[in-house]
């Protein structure tokens, strides 16, 4: 349970004030379903883009944080997500991240999550496997039906780069992928 | 408390870097994005995937191709399907054609049953040919430096399923009707007895050479002697525009498991490269503005430019949703031909026509 419950007032003196809904130890468990919506690469070299070429896909995630202060969570996340190419192939990418969440609670029981993750990402492409690093803001909305539960949606930037050094044989094959995912969570603290 | 939570604050940039960190040192893929960027829908270009294809010809812009079925292709309208033309009446497959490049398509046809085939050819209507064999039926045929060639093969021995090979050639491949007459070897009638004509090609404007499973003969028009060969399980000749030499396959040997290719040096064989596992025939291809020596063989196909031996090439399709066999190198390559632009082709026993185009495969 969060430390105190739901925001309270106390008197002190005569002077109100009010206790953080969260407090430091408090720990949160996240799981996330929704939509990925590919955006576009970029190219490193010139900057310029290009259509992300696949179908819209899936994401999901489960994640674990602990409260930090009363007001951010630090955590760990596995996300996993899939779409597929014109000719079918599946692109399936597993980011595992650590989760850096900082809680807009002024607005209790609803609360907006700023957050961002960084981390591993893995990249499969039929045989192919790429390991490179992942960042993703985002940011999201949630109602807390009670102390222990609450429901959200959020939306999350995948910034994903595939970089080959200059020296790389691959280097005209570097792109950096960004995706956006749309999802819906359930979150429960304890 | 107020403290420690400072101290977690001061913490969190490094404990977010450290897995960033780590992963940026790993390296793999080729390109994945990249690969995904450039891939543009392939679509099945309506010749069956089972599809076992041993010979094709063209004819101006139009190529043919033998298998089972006999489709053809209009190169100058490259997003076309290929399509299947109808064999004459009685007539049910054909797995040989040649042309004259010209004009005439040069087909063998076998019925339904496969006890029976005989020789036609096409020139907007099919004609059957005058070719009335003493016996046997023909199998092979070949048109090379304007002449016509064809290899029948009858029972000689239904009991000891012994079988001859004969090998004729058209009198005049223009007008099939004044007959074939049959090659000598050393003044005697050609019969090989269980030794299948292989294959047969020619030097341009020099000698013609044809090969049996076991030996190599040399000549000309109908007259041809045996020549000396490097190795026994022979497979198949070639004259390769890519080298300008001609090129012999044997098959894969005891010894060390792989095929050889030796190049003719105008009197003896000369050993030229390995090559892996059985080879099948040869084809001479451009691409990127670079001539290609290509081989078949019982896994994938090799290719040798620039006067360097054969090298494996790797072959995949860009759609595992849609194919059963997405690597070329897992099937049996039968041969390799030429196409428009760069494009080329590999037919495969059983998983059918492949094409490249700009290095990416797809299955017509």
């Amino acid at each position: 349970m969060p430390g105190g419950g739901a925001a309270e007032g106390e008197e002190n003196g005569g002077a109100e004030y009010y206790r953080s809904v969260y407090e430091l130890g408090d720990q949160v468990f996240n799981i996330t379903a929704g939509l990925f919506i590919p955006l576009y690469y970029r190219r490193p070299g010139d900057f310029s883009t290009a259509p992300a070429n696949l179908s819209l896909g899936g994401t999901g995630s489960i994640e674990y944080s602990s409260f930090i202060n009363s007001n951010m969570t630090l955590g760990l996340s596995l996300k996993g997500m899939f779409a597929y190419t014109p000719n079918d192939r599946l692109l399936s990418m597993f980011p595992i991240t650590g989760k850096l969440t900082y809680y807009l609670t002024d607005s209790y029981p609803f609360e907006f999550p700023l957050y961002v993750h960084a981390g591993l990402c893995i990249s499969r492409l039929e045989s192919e496997t790429f390991y490179g690093p992942t960042i993703m803001p985002g940011a999201g909305a949630t109602w807390n039906m009670n102390s222990s539960w609450g429901f959200g949606i959020n939306a999350t930037w995948w910034w994903v780069p595939m970089w080959y050094g200059p020296s790389h044989e691959d280097t005209a094959k570097s792109r950096f992928g960004n995706f956006l995912d749309i999802s819906l969570s359930a979150t429960y603290h304890f | 408390m107020i403290r420690s939570t400072q101290k977690h604050s001061k913490l969190l940039p490094l404990l977010l870097l450290i897995p960033l960190i780590l992963s940026s040192c790993t390296d793999g893929g080729a390109g994945i994005f990249y690969s995904i960027e450039i891939e543009q829908e392939i679509k099945n270009r309506s010749l069956p995937d089972y599809l076992t294809a041993f010979s094709y010809a063209k004819i101006n812009d139009m190529y043919y191709l033998a298998g089972g079925g006999l489709y053809r292709w209009d190169s100058l309208v490259p997003s076309q399907e290929w399509s299947d033309m109808s064999l004459p009446s009685g007539w049910k497959y054909t797995w040989q054609v040649a042309s004259n490049e010209t004009n005439t398509l040069y087909v063998i046809l076998e019925n339904s049953d496969g006890d029976r085939t005989a020789l036609y050819t096409w020139d907007g209507a099919w004609s059957p040919s005058a070719f009335s064999l003493p016996e046997g039926r023909p199998y092979r045929l070949w048109f090379v430096e304007n002449e016509l060639y064809v290899a029948t093969q009858e029972t000689a021995n239904e009991t000891d399923k012994k079988y001859n090979y004969r090998l004729y050639i058209a009198n005049n491949p223009a007008d099939l009707s004044l007959g074939f007459s049959q090659i000598t070897v050393g003044g005697s009638p050609f019969v090989s007895t269980n030794k299948p004509i292989r294959d047969l090609d020619a030097i341009p404007a020099g000698d013609f050479f044809f090969i049996t499973s076991a030996v190599v003969y040399t000549g000309s028009g109908d007259t041809f002697n045996e020549a000396v060969w490097p190795d026994r399980y022979l497979r198949n000749l070639h004259y390769s525009t890519t080298h300008g030499s001609l090129f012999l396959s044997t098959g894969s040997q005891p010894i060390n498991g792989s095929g050889y290719v030796y190049e003719w040096n105008g009197s003896a064989w000369d050993g030229f490269s390995s090559v892996g596992g059985d080879p099948n025939d040869f084809g001479d291809i451009v691409f990127g503005g670079v001539n290609y020596l290509v081989i078949g063989t019982k896994s994938g196909y090799y290719e040798s430019s620039g006067g360097s031996g054969f090298s494996g090439e790797s072959a995949t399709i860009n759609s595992a949703a849609e194919y059963d066999i997405t690597d070329l190198s897992s099937s049996v390559v039968q041969g390799l031909f030429d196409g428009p632009g760069d494009i080329f082709f590999a037919m495969t026993s059983g998983n059918g026509l492949w094409r490249n185009t700009n290095k990416t495969w797809s299955r017509e």
